[in-house]
């Protein structure tokens, strides 16, 4: 089931390649461009972080298997945790490089080569760097400040509108 | 067992990375419906924003988008308090729809300049008014351009190979370890 949109995004990249590719040459000739394209890809996901952030989406697995198995065979944590731990995570640990090739992969579909390496070079400079520092914390702080905004707004409005919510028969 | 696994915040890894700024917004705010006091949100630190560096950020925000962000945002702001309001008093979130779009929702998108005035400041405080015209620099090449145009579908590309990823190795897992379980008497969550 997974083959498919792979499959797909592989299809529409080559097509992609084709129709930019000079007319005369090769069609056989894309194949490697796509590989030079992985390869890229890669670099620009090391300085990107993404072989971590597919460490922490493993570890998100593990946790809703530990939360399902106790559901599912009635354990308690720790014993849920050793049985994943034991039989699930060897498996999921060992095929990493796969879960962050897969993750690559609409990188390397999406641009070409040329655009690979000037993001690269883009996060790979100070001002890109400092953006990779900064984004965590601001989007943070984004999120936050959005929850702080929406309770304080919709607070000021109920209060604003109390007696006509209350005429609307609605309680809070 | 479907391991829809929540990558929505987590596989922003690229997309997000790459955004620069389109997580602004991404994450619907749930809106409090007790009375509660404004939490002391963004214990943010003095500002060292300039009116240099402001006028750069929103200058870089019109270039991202963060107005269409902050509408998405109230957008979700009004599901969930339809939703919420539905619960409340036992009633149909359709039957919640007239009163929350007549009275309280002209408040939020009178105020959601407030909200990009937030972001605004944020961006201003973090980077200095060169460092914002760089980055706006970057964004109007046509590399930037392709980027910020690119990243909806990449971020929908990456989450769902990292679902999909999970789910076979756990179906292959747990075909693996089937004989296992049962003699340990457990069951898979199917």
């Amino acid at each position: 089931m997974a083959r498919a949109p792979f499959a797909t995004l592989l299809a529409i990249a080559l097509a992609a390649t084709a129709a930019a590719a000079p007319a005369l040459a090769p069609a056989f000739a894309q194949m490697p461009a796509i590989e030079e394209n992985r390869r890229e890809a890669r670099l620009l996901a090391d300085v990107l972080e993404i072989p971590r952030e597919a460490e922490a989406m493993v570890a998100r697995a593990r946790l809703e298997m530990i939360d399902a198995t106790m559901k599912s065979s009635d354990l308690a944590e720790e014993a849920a945790a050793r049985i994943v731990d034991d039989i699930m995570m060897p498996n999921f640990r060992a095929r990493l490089p796969e879960l962050i090739a897969q993750l690559v992969e609409p990188i390397a579909v999406n641009f070409t080569y040329t655009d690979l390496r000037e993001l690269r070079a883009f996060y790979a400079s100070p001002l890109g760097r400092k953006l990779l520092r900064t984004l965590p914390v601001a989007q943070a702080q984004g999120a936050e400040a959005g929850l702080a905004w929406s309770r304080q707004v919709f607070q000021d409005s109920v209060d604003r509108h109390a007696d006509e919510l209350r005429a609307r028969g609605l309680k809070f | 067992m479907k391991y829809a696994f929540r990558t929505a915040a987590g596989a922003l890894l690229a997309a997000g990375v790459l955004s620069t700024g389109t997580a602004w917004g991404q994450a619907a705010p749930a809106p409090a419906l007790a009375p509660a006091p404004a939490p002391a949100a963004t214990a943010a630190p003095a500002s060292t924003a300039t009116e240099a560096s402001r006028r750069e950020a929103r200058a870089l925000g019109e270039k991202l988008g963060w107005e269409a962000q902050v509408r998405g945002i109230i957008n979700s702001v009004r599901t969930a308090v339809i939703v919420n309001l539905a619960q409340a008093n036992q009633k149909t979130p359709q039957d919640m729809i007239g009163v929350v779009d007549d009275l309280l929702m002209p408040d939020f998108v009178g105020e959601a300049g407030s909200l990009t005035e937030t972001i605004i400041e944020t961006w201003a405080g973090a980077f200095t008014a060169d460092e914002l015209r760089n980055l706006r620099s970057f964004y109007n090449t046509p590399l930037g351009d392709k980027l910020l145009r690119t990243i909806p579908q990449l971020n929908v590309q990456i989450n769902k190979a990292g679902q999909v990823w999970t789910q076979r190795v756990y179906q292959a897992t747990q075909q693996k370890h089937a004989d296992e379980f049962t003699r340990r008497g457990l069951k898979f969550a199917q």
